[in-house]
């Protein structure tokens, strides 16, 4: 051990009586049965394939996990109706008087710009 | 190192420079029931690991449970044994644990050590006055860092390893060696406990 605070020093060793002990109880546990069966651990930790395909399963659900959360905030749009998003004109927002940074930071008004459907009567409060 | 330093060391490090294919042949043999491999494995890493013990738990007696923890739990998980890859470093983490479980089941972290942690190499009485006064520094250490710095200096592993070894990141192995070191060069200047 030259260059280190330990030089020309050892741990001791362990004392001779402990060897038999050692091995009397390496003997008993050998001859008792091993450790209860976990198969899907032991599959794991002695098989490659048996890893990657956990590895696999594991990406897999991650990658459904974000795609479903993804898809569970995406506005849902009915079928034949589109709104036409449009910031308030600047005029407007004057007349109004939106403060800008306010205005920058409120969500987009949604104006129904399509014609109502034929044979629909618009809301009264529209006419 | 040569040979002959090897040889004149003992065991311990004899089993530090055993080839690992000889180890994992004895795990072999060990989960197929061959109760002689555990008398080879024993031969070969019962020093070293011991030593191990010994350091992270301050008690010999101790260090003795441990050691046959570990070779008990190496039968009963006999059925993992073949795919095991690094012998050494298995054992050496394995004695790592056993040494924490038996600490926590006492409800200590540590206490007060009244074991010699170091013996001199060659019969010298300076040697053995150094050694005794190296143990007492030592016993002043935590845990811990004894440990990191037993397994940096006598068991000869690189940080990473060390960081393995005891389930820190190589970054807390490297800094607790330095703490320990720093700490037992203050202890020698000021020739007192660290």
């Amino acid at each position: 051990m030259s260059g280190t605070p330990f030089e020309g020093l050892r741990p001791p060793g362990p004392p001779p009586a402990l060897r038999d002990r050692v091995l009397a109880a390496c003997s008993r546990a050998i001859t008792a049965p091993p450790e209860a069966d976990e198969t899907w651990v032991d599959r794991l930790w002695t098989s490659r394939t048996a890893r990657a395909a956990w590895l696999a399963t594991v990406l897999l659900l991650a990658a459904a996990n974000l795609l479903l959360v993804g898809a569970g905030t995406r506005p849902v749009r009915q079928a034949g109706w589109r709104p036409a998003v449009a910031r308030p004109a600047a005029g407007e927002e004057a007349l109004h008087g939106w403060p800008s940074r306010l205005g920058a930071r409120s969500p987009a008004r949604a104006t129904w710009s399509e014609p109502w459907p034929a044979g629909a009567r618009p809301p009264a409060e529209l006419e | 190192m040569s040979v002959a330093t090897q040889l004149e060391a003992g065991p311990l490090l004899l089993a530090g420079a055993a080839g690992p294919d000889v180890a994992e042949e004895c795990l072999r043999r060990l989960a197929a029931g061959d109760q002689a491999a555990a008398g080879e494995l024993y031969d070969r890493f019962a020093g070293e690991l011991y030593g191990l013990a010994l350091w992270r738990c301050g008690s010999s007696a101790d260090a003795a449970d441990v050691v046959q923890t570990v070779f008990v739990r190496l039968l009963e998980r006999r059925r993992r044994l073949p795919a095991v890859r690094r012998p050494r470093a298995y054992l050496l983490r394995m004695t790592h644990r056993a040494a924490i479980d038996l600490l926590r089941r006492r409800g200590r972290r540590s206490e007060p050590l009244r074991e010699e942690l170091l013996a001199p190499v060659a019969t010298d009485p300076a040697r053995r006055l150094e050694a005794e006064r190296m143990s007492r520094r030592l016993a002043e250490l935590p845990p811990a860092q004894r440990e990191a710095l037993y397994l940096r200096y006598f068991a000869e592993l690189s940080y990473a390893e060390i960081g393995r070894v005891t389930g820190v990141p190589t970054f807390t192995a490297a800094s607790r060696c330095r703490l320990a070191l720093r700490r037992l060069r203050r202890a020698a200047a000021g020739g007192g406990s660290p």
